[in-house]
């Protein structure tokens, strides 16, 4: 029992003693997360703004650059490039420093990396409504933001996958495995789409054509909702939620084999996107049957972080954040049970451009993508500016509910707008006409687009809630970087 | 203070933060952990604490207490002596049997060592964390079920020693881990098998993408060159399932092959070779099928049924080892000549050494108390966590722990020769499926792959001369439908799942058969001493005379007459005239004559003395049997007498075994036969026989009559033998599974089939229970096989299923007698 | 659809790039000791704030 005291001198002469503390780079970390809740709080005013021109079209002042058609791709890009991109990468260098226990490979290149991702975000937010655009969803940005894209990716796949080269502990923990999926695919998908010839400064045509097009951008499309959208915010799960429950993982067996599994099946879902178009019927169906397969793992990595509260079900009652966390998993859950239901030819016929899509879109963006980056942001705040805890804590809870109650009323109002378009559209008249002309469909559709509005507000004014509560957190601490655990202490 | 103690006492004392131990009274050490003051027990705790503390390992604590597999107490201190000087680690000849060099890196060496103390993913969190912050340390991989560290290091930058005392400043003990290389193979292989299970699935999934649309697709909306271009696509991902995953498949065939000795591969093989050959013609012809889709999906099931089976045996043997304490590598040796105490290596120790083992220690060896009485504890031998009073004469076994006394101890056994590691390898070996069931597959699986691959040369021929586009369909579907995985897999998995469940309620299977056959047996013969009765017999005397001095003569006698007997009765006299008049001598006496079955007889000068059955004694006299029994039923009777009739009566009681009664009432109802066979009285045995409400029970028999009768038994139904394994050898020998109650040695080298060491009867009735479980398993598994095989194999030949769904059949009918084979694991 | 003569080769390649990259870390021991991986993460104390 006194083997301490037993061999004084061995412990001290081998432990060796740096002059200062070795700390984790929490620099970067902290500049992502507090631009996760700027652009958080840009990307969605900009989507109650469009929402309120869908029913207010003048609304757009009749300038060309505040027209929806400029204004959405500005909201899809924001959300889910400048809000959820920062919380990935927040969270990624978070989780790859302290489950590596060590310090980024490159503080310069985390520099870059972040300048790099602003100025993207930035450019974008310029150029966008300005109609500067390639006309593919989801990649709409023009050729040379999409070479800067590239470059800040590279920089970040190095500064990522190099920790992750010069990690202290043997053990690669699962979380970044699905951060190194993310940041892998996300950066092949980005080239191979963005494959373009430039004729201009800001116009350029995309190398393929057609159907080709086509299916190359809803391969795109659909990977990167599977790994921008899915793999990457799963890492978050794998990581706050045994932590913030001080709980290992339910099964840390099934999270590897989630993650390999989801690796393997996500390529082919893609033409779902397509049912009913140019493309061949079988590349349709296919595109089918491997988003009802992919229901299986999806489910496994939702009930993994769930059941990770089994037996401590209590503190959901009474921690916020943890909330934000679990219900995110739920609504992950929801969503990509809805997706392969969707995804079914007969589903497809009634819902495909309707506003059901949107309402799914939404449950998963908001529901799992923001909710998720929300309770990581309300983790990683304090412990980001030396503090124990947020500012307010029933703060936290009011956000909660505020954002529960307005996605809910979101995606409500689309369910019931989608299927009665779907339903609107489809209608005949015994002579083989249509019952509705479509601007009978779109008026129908006031009512749903208003309560899409108030829920979409009210998610808004939940992220300003946050907003005060994060300046008021952020004021009180002051930035602080962690030391790495190291020996220096021992005989302290 | 021991737990024990405290269990006893129920006292709830303050438990240390850190080791979980009661504090001491009178005693006050704290620190600072998180917010808290904590309490601790010891100094050598409060350095633990603010070691880990130090480190930044604070998250111990926390973790330790929400994982729901660790019991919350941290490390226990342990004696010291129990450890090894730390400098004993960089003696290159200790390095020997644990320490090896890294191939892919000459600076480095890697140690295994044994940490005891690991009990959950925290405790690895934190060696691990501490250990890789060290510099000169490459790496550390603690794992939590073998309790086993793995660490590499340079050994120009820092000592073993230096690791070991690094271990010990956070709490854990470390010792040698000698049979780690054994281990290590097993488990690498155990990855490589996960490997190729993963590879295959990867694989299946894979070709499932490019396969599905050739089957949804009609032919007007995919073009040929597509279905090229995918066929091509699936070919390229078959070559890794065929050449990394189902390359155990290849080995074993070929071997069989070679060896003209046909196994369950072997069908197998040929069926993969057929469809993908057949498959690689079709593509290169550019047209008819290809089976890749049949092939991956083959391949990954049935090593998922395998993976399944093997996975299950490992666990069941690594909770065995994990059974197993660490026995100290260190003890101190008493010279015999000049009485001096010296420390020694416990491998270096012999039979006949003496050593001294301090309260509180684990025994390292199998041996003889000479001094001391003390508690002992053998849960990891018996189950039995209630320690034992032991004195001078009484067997220790190695692993046991001393608690309350320093005993000198005689060795008798150290290292492998103890009993331990007797039944360990034992049970390893049965734990093979190879060799335990080894014949009876190997005779059934010639036989049905014979008669399969004749079933398949037919198809083919039918097909070729009916239709030949078929033929080739038909074939690898009647290969690939086959379904041998019942006896090559399901039967051992049972076997093993069922050993595993024993070894926790301490009943050791040591011969991979006994299991079936003690379902099969329908009788069972026991044993009376020591079997049923607790073999420690008390006795009442009731003297014919009164005076003090005449019941010492008649002692004087009885010592004479039973002075070269060993009977346990004779046995048991003795002692307890010893206990009555210490320090008698027999008096004189000739003619000594063992008379069988009856008793002894001498002279004492002309008299003749007679001690034995009351009818043997009295026939001396002539005298009548008394009309009323001197004794209670149960007491079986003997007397001492001469001519002049009966001096002295003896009456023996040999008290029943706890749970006795219920055990034969438990097995009357499971209508098994139960016999009786015993040397002793018959008297008593029917006595006892009558009070367990056993019918057949014959006393007096001598060991060659137990022989013939078990061998007449045996030749009518199986016979399960009780005994205590040590009187009994022939008889144990000529059943066809001997069940040996109690621990000792000798049972195993004479090869008893199950060992009971706590001679509890609840572990024997738990064996039989056990036993009848895992034989329906097998049946039921036997009959699926039968009826599977019986159906598909038609359909196959006649050409109704494809390859695919033969694939598919085979594959889930394995799993399914697998996944029954372990169903009952965790109940 | 001459655009799979490019896809499905990328998706053959890539599933091997994956399928090596899994060999390779079960290789390294990687996926050797799930039990104790799992709570690992919990042990790691990030609470503290510093000494201020």
């Amino acid at each position: 029992m006194s083997a301490i005291a037993a061999y004084p001198d061995y412990s001290s002469s081998i432990n060796h003693v740096p002059a200062v503390p070795e700390t984790y780079n929490y620099r970067v970390v902290r500049q992502f997360a507090i631009m996760t809740v700027v652009w958080g709080i840009v990307g969605m005013l900009v989507g109650v703004y469009i929402a309120a021109e869908l029913i207010w079209p003048d609304l757009s002042l009749h300038l060309p650059w505040l027209g929806y058609g400029r204004l959405r791709p500005l909201h899809t890009n924001a959300v889910i490039f400048a809000f959820g991109g920062c919380a990935l990468m927040a969270s990624s260098y978070y989780v790859v420093q302290r489950t590596c226990q060590t310090r980024l490979l490159s503080d310069r290149l985390a520099s870059f990396h972040f300048w790099g991702w602003q100025l993207v975000i930035v450019l974008a937010a310029i150029t966008l409504p300005l109609g500067y655009t390639s006309s593919k969803e989801y990649a709409e940005l023009e050729w040379p933001i999409d070479i800067l894209i590239a470059v800040v990716w590279v920089a970040y796949a190095i500064n990522f996958f190099g920790t992750l080269a010069i990690r202290r502990v043997r053990h690669i923990y699962v979380a970044n495995w699905f951060f190194g999926a993310f940041v892998l695919t996300v950066a092949i998908l980005h080239i191979v789409n963005s494959a373009e010839i430039p004729v201009s400064m800001w116009k350029s045509y995309s190398a393929y054509a057609g159907v080709q097009d086509a299916m190359v951008q809803w391969w795109y499309g659909h990977n990167a909702v599977g790994f921008f959208l899915t793999a990457g915010f799963l890492g978050m799960m794998y990581y706050f939620i045994p932590k913030q429950a001080g709980r290992p993982v339910y099964s840390y067996r099934l999270s590897v084999v989630h993650f390999w599994a989801l690796i393997f099946t996500y390529m082919w879902a893609g033409p779902h996107h397509l049912h009913f178009t140019a493309l061949p019927d079988w590349t349709q169906s296919i595109g089918m049957v491997f988003s009802l397969i992919l229901l299986a793992p999806s489910w496994g990595g939702m009930i993994n972080g769930i059941m990770t509260l089994s037996g401590a079900w209590d503190q959901l009652r009474t921690d916020p954040i943890l909330k934000f966390l679990v219900v995110s998993v739920s609504f992950y859950g929801m969503s990509t049970f809805e997706g392969p239901m969707m995804s079914i030819k007969t589903v497809n016929a009634l819902s495909h451009y309707t506003d059901w899509t949107i309402g799914h879109v939404h449950s998963g963006a908001l529901g799992w993508v923001a909710m998720i980056s929300i309770g990581s942001m309300y983790y990683l705040i304090p412990r980001l500016f030396g503090l124990q805890q947020m500012y307010s804590i029933k703060a936290i809870s009011l956000h909660f509910w505020v954002t529960t109650i307005g996605i809910v009323l979101y995606i409500a109002s689309m369910w019931i707008a989608g299927v009665m378009e779907g339903l609107m559209w489809r209608a005949m008249n015994p002579d083989g006409t249509l019952t509705y002309a479509f601007v009978e469909v779109v008026k129908a559709t006031y009512p749903y687009y208003f309560i899409r509005l108030l829920g979409g507000a009210i998610v808004f004014s939940g992220m300003l809630i946050m907003a005060w509560n994060v300046w008021k957190t952020v004021s009180r601490g002051r930035p602080y970087d962690a030391p790495i655990p190291a020996l220096q202490a021992v005989h302290a | 203070m021991s737990v024990i103690e405290l269990r006893q006492n129920h006292i709830q004392p303050e438990l240390c933060y850190h080791c979980g131990e009661p504090i001491p009274e009178g005693t006050h050490f704290t620190t600072q952990i998180e917010d808290h003051e904590e309490t601790l027990c010891c100094p050598g705790c409060v350095a633990i604490a603010q070691t880990i503390v130090a480190c930044g390992m604070v998250g111990f604590y926390r973790a330790r207490q929400t994982i729901p597999h660790s019991n919350g107490a941290a490390i226990q201190p342990k004696p010291a002596s129990q450890k090894l000087a730390a400098s004993v680690f960089d003696s290159l000849d200790f390095q020997k049997t644990f320490v090896d060099e890294v191939a892919s890196n000459p600076d480095l060496l890697e140690a295994h060592l044994l940490l005891p103390d690991v009990r959950c993913g925290a405790c690895a969190w934190l060696i691990e964390g501490r250990l890789c912050k060290q510099t000169g340390v490459n790496s550390a991989q603690v794992n939590v079920i073998g309790g086993r560290l793995t660490v590499r290091w340079n050994p120009q930058m820092i000592l073993l020693s230096q690791l070991v005392t690094i271990l010990d400043g956070v709490g854990y003990l470390a010792l040698p881990w000698e049979d780690s290389r054994q281990s290590q193979i097993q488990s690498r292989r155990r990855g490589r098998q996960g490997a190729e299970l993963a590879v295959a699935g990867l694989g299946m999934m894979q070709v499932m993408m490019y396969a599905i649309p050739v089957y949804l697709a009609d032919s007007a909306e995919i073009t040929s060159g597509q279905i090229l271009l995918m066929n091509w696509a699936s070919c390229v991902l078959t070559l890794p399932v065929m050449l990394y995953s189902a390359r155990s498949l290849w080995r074993s065939a070929w071997t069989a092959f070679q060896l003209r000795h046909m196994n369950m591969d072997v069908p197998v093989v040929m069926g993969l070779l057929a469809a993908f050959l057949g498959s690689m013609m079709n593509l290169l012809k550019g047209q008819g099928p290809v089976w890749f889709d049949s092939i991956t999906m083959f391949v990954f099931l049935l090593l998922a049924a395998r993976w399944i089976e093997s996975a299950v045996r490992a666990r069941a043997l690594l909770v065995t080892a994990r059974l197993a304490p660490p026995i100290p590598a260190q003890t101190l040796r008493i010279n015999t000549k000049s009485g001096s105490i010296t420390p020694v290596a416990v491998a270096a120790l012999g039979p006949g050494d003496r050593i001294l083992v301090a309260a509180g220690e684990v025994i390292p060896v199998d041996g003889q108390i000479l001094t001391g009485d003390s508690r002992i504890e053998e849960a990891l031998l018996t189950g039995e966590s209630l320690p034992i009073q032991r004195g001078p004469g009484d067997w220790v076994m190695a692993a046991s722990t001393n608690l309350s006394q320093t005993l000198e101890i005689r060795v008798r056994a150290v290292a492998a020769e103890t009993v331990l590691s007797r039944m360990l390898r034992k049970m390893d070996e049965a734990s093979d499926s190879r060799t335990s069931m080894g014949q009876l597959a190997d005779i059934a699986a010639r036989r049905f792959v014979e008669g399969l691959l004749v079933i398949a040369a037919m198809t083919s021929v039918f097909w070729l001369w009916r239709d030949p586009t078929q033929a080739l369909t038909a074939t690898i579907a009647v290969l690939v439908v086959s379904c041998p995985c019942a006896l090559s897999l399901a039967v051992p998995a049972a076997l093993a799942a069922s050993s595993r469940r024993l070894a926790e309620k301490g009943v050791f299977v040591l011969q991979g058969l006994a299991i079936e056959n003690l379902a099969r047996a329908k009788t069972i013969i026991f044993d009376k001493t020591g079997t049923l009765t607790e073999g420690k017999p008390k006795i009442q005397f009731d003297w014919s005379e009164p005076t003090e001095e005449r019941q010492r003569y008649l002692s004087q006698v009885c010592l004479a007459i039973e002075a070269h007997q060993n009977h346990p009765l004779a046995m048991a006299l003795i002692a307890k005239i010893a206990e009555r008049f210490p320090s008698l001598e027999p008096i004189e006496m000739t003619h000594l004559k063992n008379v069988p079955g009856h008793g002894v007889e001498g002279r004492i000068g002309l008299q003749l003395w007679r001690l034995g059955s009351p009818a043997f004694v009295m026939s001396l006299s002539g005298s009548r049997l008394p009309e009323y029994a001197k004794f209670p039923a149960a007491m079986s009777e003997s007397c001492l007498g001469n001519e002049d009739g009966i001096q002295a009566w003896f009456g023996f009681e040999d008290a029943l075994r706890e749970g006795a009664q219920a055990l034969i009432q438990r097995l009357q109802k499971l209508h098994y036969r139960l016999l009786m066979l015993s040397g002793d009285h018959v008297h008593a045995v029917k006595t006892l026989a009558h009070t367990l409400g056993i019918e057949e029970a014959y006393g007096q028999l001598l060991p060659e009559d137990k022989l013939a009768w078990i061998q007449d038994l045996a030749q009518r139904s199986p016979v399960v033998m009780v005994g205590d394994g040590l009187n009994d050898g022939p008889g144990l020998a000529a059943a066809n599974v001997s069940i040996a109650m109690g621990a000792s040695s000798q049972a195993l080298i004479r090869g008893v089939d199950i060992l009971i060491p706590s001679g509890s009867l609840n572990s024997l009735s738990a064996v039989l229970i056990e036993a009848n479980l895992t034989r329906r398993i097998i049946i039921q598994n036997l009959i699926w096989a039968l009826a599977y095989n019986l159906l598909a194999i038609p359909l196959a030949a006649s050409g109704a299923l494809t390859p695919w769904q033969a694939a598919l059949g085979m594959s889930l009918s394995s799993l399914l007698v697998v996944i029954n084979g372990v169903r009952p694991w965790k109940s | 659809m001459e655009i799979l003569i490019i896809l499905i080769p990328m998706s053959v390649v890539l599933v091997f790039l994956a399928g090596a990259a899994y060999l390779w870390m079960q290789d390294r021991g990687q996926f050797d000791d799930l039990d104790a991986a799992g709570s690992s993460v919990i042990a790691d104390d990030d609470t503290h704030p510093p000494a201020i």
